[in-house]
């Protein structure tokens, strides 16, 4: 792809969107989420804290990924994406 | 450092010409790859995005994304609608360390040829312990120290215990008598391999592998501690002729002690379908 726009990114298979601290807050809401006065991820429709994929609430600060299929948030520790890549992408 | 600046000067170029536009343009893939100058440009430019895709990398303004874009990523994260697309949002400092573990798996996969058959939980903690030991024996102590951190984040005392062993040589020393034991029978190897490394994990205080890079001594005062300690059973294996002369010292050496103890000493000797002999010693506290 030279040229690609948007709409191609997001249409493509397998892509990483790099973010820093900021971009990643912005994403989040794209998604629809959110963050709560103490800084936990929230779905932003039912106030519900969300789960990351070590099954435990997870701060907007300790957020590593958002991954695919489903939507996964996945704490900044190598452990848990190691595992998720394990599970979900055969890796 | 001037490295980290010229490269941040040379991202922010490309950045210039696109700010404000739904333009995307391609920039070197050295220069994305740069983790600290990406994390310096991405930091002071906040509608900045990298988007690495199929081995190349661009720069968009995430600003410029319509509300339609935005439905189409909504629809690539429904749980409901179960994409098949693998995508990742990803922190900047946390895609450098993933890329740098990603590079080592097929490595890994030399290492243990046992890794394939594993559960996930265990195949994962392995990969690391793997992964650590390399940046340990690269000198990166700080990196190696943080992923076994992060397995004990996850894993808890088993997930931080199998990656002591496997630093320690004990896994490599169960491989390698396994795979002298099953020889080729693969069946075997997929139906077993996860128990007995889960029970080995558990009882690994008491079990002892010895293989080719074994210390004798070091064994032998593990076992001297265990009988000292009373345990009441105690297992030692060896696979090939050397490794079975190593159990066979250490045995000699502590014929005394098994006795003042009281403990049995049972011996089985098997051979793989190689002939390769295999030497089972166990022993076990006497009864009062």
């Amino acid at each position: 792809m030279d040229n690609p726009t948007w709409s191609d990114i997001f249409s493509s298979n397998d892509v990483s969107l790099i973010v820093g601290k900021q971009q990643m807050e912005g994403f989040v809401n794209d998604l629809g989420n959110e963050k709560d006065e103490s800084g936990f991820l929230i779905d932003s429709n039912d106030k519900k804290r969300v789960i990351s994929q070590d099954e435990d609430e997870i701060k907007l600060k300790e957020l590593g990924s958002i991954s695919s299929g489903s939507k996964i948030f996945i704490k900044d520790n190598l452990a848990s994406y190691a595992e998720f890549l394990a599970q979900k992408r055969s890796l | 450092m001037t490295d980290v600046v010229s490269v941040v000067l040379a991202i922010k170029s490309v950045w210039e010409a696109i700010k404000g536009t739904r333009e995307l343009k391609k920039v070197d893939l050295p220069l994305a790859m740069n983790g600290e100058a990406r994390k310096d440009f991405l930091n002071n430019n906040p509608n900045s995005t990298i988007i690495n895709i199929a081995g190349n990398c661009y720069i968009g303004d995430k600003s410029q994304i319509t509300q339609e874009e935005k439905d189409k990523l909504k629809e690539i994260y429904n749980p409901t609608t179960q994409s098949e697309k693998n995508y990742d949002i990803i922190d900047t400092d946390f895609f450098g360390r993933i890329q740098e573990f990603k590079k080592e798996l097929p490595d890994n996969k030399s290492i243990n040829p046992f890794l394939k058959f594993l559960e996930h939980d265990l195949r994962t903690i392995l990969n690391l312990s793997i992964y650590s030991k390399k940046l340990f024996d690269n000198k990166e102590g700080e990196k190696a120290q943080k992923v076994r951190d992060d397995i004990g984040k996850q894993y808890g005392k088993g997930g931080r215990k199998l990656c002591n062993l496997y630093l320690s040589g004990y896994i490599d020393g169960m491989t390698e008598f396994l795979i002298q034991e099953y020889g080729d029978n693969l069946e075997k190897v997929k139906s077993d391999i996860n128990n007995k490394i889960r029970k080995f994990v558990e009882d690994s205080d008491y079990i002892f592998f010895v293989h080719s890079s074994s210390d004798e001594n070091h064994i032998l005062n593990n076992i001297l501690e265990c009988i000292n300690q009373g345990r009441p059973y105690i297992a030692i294996h060896g696979a090939g002729p050397t490794n079975i002369k190593k159990v066979r010292n250490i045995i000699s050496k502590i014929e005394g002690e098994l006795s003042s103890f009281g403990y049995d000493k049972n011996e089985d000797n098997k051979r793989t379908l190689s002939l390769c002999p295999l030497l089972y010693v166990y022993l076990t506290k006497k009864k009062i």
